[in-house]
């Protein structure tokens, strides 16, 4: 299956969505944000439900649309999937209906084995007959899975696939959608603002705000592991920094950036080298020692002083400078054993990939960002 | 949900009154149609046939009309928003309240031969006024607002999602339509069909003043009605009943398919 990629522009009343995207087999790109943020418009354009101002959009290798040739390719002319919120049955269909829909142009007999292969792969037996409104929500949601993968698309978009569904069986259904995914192979596109969905699903993580690409990368990267979900959380990154790139090493997926005179180790962007870079990491990934460490696997030691200590909720968040000031989220025992106090020697541990790039302006090509992915560990490639 | 007191005490009453109004005047005439014994010389009648037959026909065709050009209209007039939308909202509807008789009058104006429009229609060899085609255009008139105004709102109930939906599943957007959302509107269209008929089978007034009373080529079962009252009144009521329960059948018919529809919302 091929490669499916695109960027778009488009602005819609205040909204100015500026977007660049890639997708492989096997891969799940999570477009990640809060509501507003231009996710379902960004699903729709590639659909071909809505046509952005400017961009190229690429399914499975063929070109649908390309503003300055002035190509636009109908929904029916692109080999999309398409699951919306509320997946949406059609309801004057039964379930085996509504599986067939999208095989019209199928001679009878494919229609009738290709619709019976996805009954029988997600489990629908027995609910063939049956009407939409009978259907649970997760029956639901494996019917409209079903009906969009039947024609067999070069990419499925699913437009928050479990925001219909109550917590607990949230977790059970995607716990099987994943399953599912991994087996079809089909690339993925799906937009959501849970964390935990994006987490689960995800290969690949964009971070929309207002339009605006903001972090992109490996989940756990881009999305840090806050305790609340929402972009919030990821904008109240506690430390946020503006480097210049100083060398890239696409082949481990790092690179290093200055600020000021410190030298920090990010996983690797698509800035280049003396090109600015913008990046953030949560307080509680920051490890503190007070002694100098040695052998470690993370990349970042950075030795400095602690300047303050600030009792929060959740523990103590000891500021320290180390050349550039690194906020660290500590238990208070943490602090009584280490005897930290303003003035006191510190040196702030820190994993090069619990940094998450925050890109201002992804205008800039992003189509040679593929050495930038890691799939979490586990991930069926 | 349970009404009120106050309102089972007035509304309760009431709803009992106004049946039986409605009702005695349907017994009334039924009774009287076999206790005055005009069935034989009603039925024997080949006006009533005629009468029968032309307002079946006619209003098969205007209703044929309404449906083939109303429905994309409707579903037109559905999914769009212009300056303007209100206004013609307006004007499909004005027949709505326009007294029959009036609107018989205009358009026996607007086509008749003192007209321009009318004169110039008579040059191409075109006779509209005391036609059939006036009798159909009469219905028209007065008929297909009754189907417009709920064929809008039952498009405008299809979710276009389901259209979206349907496009991403390899339907062109025309084909959207026809598999998604007519089905999904079809009940209401059919109710609004139901309507529509109903209401030009006795289209009286607007017959009358634009297509006349000529038996056998104008004279629909209304108007057979009123001929056969002034000769004799028992064939009058003979009339009068078939017309009514072909009515009812008719109205009763749609609301069945359309109800059948609707099982599965």
């Amino acid at each position: 299956m091929a490669v499916s990629e695109g960027h778009i522009r488009h602005r819609l009343g205040s909204l100015a969505l500026d977007i660049t995207w890639r997708v492989e087999e096997g891969e799940v790109l999570v477009l990640f944000g809060p509501s507003g943020a231009g996710k379902t418009t960004t699903l729709r354009a590639i659909a071909g439900l809505f046509k952005p101002d400017e961009g190229a959009t690429i399914v499975g290798g063929e070109r649908v649309f390309e503003s300055s040739a002035g190509l636009w390719k109908l929904p029916h002319q692109r080999k999309v999937g398409y699951v919306p919120q509320d997946y949406r049955l059609f309801p004057h269909l039964s379930v085996w209906q509504n599986i067939a829909f999208g095989l019209g142009a199928w001679s009878k007999d494919d229609r009738r084995r290709r619709v019976e292969e996805l009954i029988e792969g997600l489990g629908l037996r027995g609910l063939e007959q049956r009407r939409s409104h009978v259907l649970s929500g997760g029956q639901q949601q494996r019917v409209a899975l079903a009906r969009a993968l039947a024609p067999r698309p070069q990419l499925l978009l699913l437009d928050e696939p479990f925001a219909a569904l109550d917590p607990e069986l949230r977790r059970e259904v995607r716990g099987e959608v994943r399953r599912y995914l991994a087996e079809w192979g089909v690339p993925v596109m799906l937009v959501t603002h849970d964390r935990e969905t994006a987490l689960a699903l995800g290969s690949d993580t964009i971070v929309l705000d207002e339009g605006q690409v903001v972090a992109r990368g490996a989940p756990v990267s881009a999305l840090g592991r806050p305790p609340s979900s929402g972009l919030a959380s990821l904008l109240g990154v506690e430390n946020r920094y503006e480097g210049i790139v100083v060398e890239r090493w696409p082949i481990l997926g790092s690179m290093t950036s200055k600020v000021g005179d410190v030298t920090v180790a990010l996983p690797l962007g698509e800035a280049m080298e003396g090109e600015a870079v913008a990046f953030g990491v949560r307080a509680n990934e920051v490890i503190v020692a007070v002694d100098e460490p040695r052998g470690l696997s993370a990349q970042n030691v950075l030795p400095g002083r602690v300047v303050r200590l600030d009792p929060v909720p959740e523990g103590v968040l000891a500021i320290l400078d180390c050349g550039m000031p690194i906020s660290a989220l500590l238990t208070v025992q943490s602090v009584e054993r280490l005897g930290l106090a303003p003035g006191v020697s510190a040196w702030a541990v820190i994993k090069a990939s619990s940094f998450a790039l925050m890109t201002q302006n992804v205008s800039r090509a992003l189509m040679a960002q593929d050495d930038s992915r890691h799939p979490p560990p586990g991930w069926p490639r | 949900m349970n009404a009120p007191p106050w309102s089972r005490l007035l509304g309760g009453p009431v709803t009992l009154v106004f049946l039986a109004f409605v009702l005695v005047p349907f017994v009334a005439l039924a009774v009287r149609s076999i206790t005055e014994g005009g069935w034989s010389t009603g039925l024997g009648d080949d006006a009533l046939w005629q009468a029968l037959r032309l307002s079946l026909v006619t209003s098969a065709i205007s209703m044929a009309l309404t449906v083939v050009l109303g429905t994309p209209m409707a579903y037109w007039l559905a999914r769009t928003r212009f300056r303007g939308r209100g206004a013609i909202d307006v004007l499909i509807q004005a027949p709505l309240v326009l007294p029959p008789v009036v609107a018989g009058l205009a358009m026996l104006m607007a086509f008749g031969a003192q007209s321009p429009l009318g004169q110039a229609l008579e040059a191409v060899g075109i006779h509209l006024p005391f036609t059939m085609v006036a009798v159909i255009m009469a219905q028209l008139f007065v008929g297909a607002p009754f189907f417009l105004r709920t064929a809008v709102l039952g498009f405008q109930a299809v979710d276009p999602v389901y259209e979206d939906l349907a496009q991403t599943l390899g339907r062109s957007p025309f084909g959207a339509f026809w598999h998604v959302s007519l089905p999904l509107a079809l009940p209401s269209l059919l109710g609004g069909l139901a309507f529509a008929w109903a209401r030009a089978l006795g289209e009286f007034g607007a017959t009358i003043m634009f297509a006349g009373n000529f038996p056998g080529r104008t004279q629909t079962m209304p108007l057979a009605i009123l001929s056969a009252l002034e000769r004799d009144l028992s064939a009058a009521l003979a009339l009068a009943v078939v017309l009514a329960v072909l009515s009812f059948a008719l109205l009763g018919l749609l609301a069945w398919w359309a109800s059948r529809r609707l099982a599965w919302q």
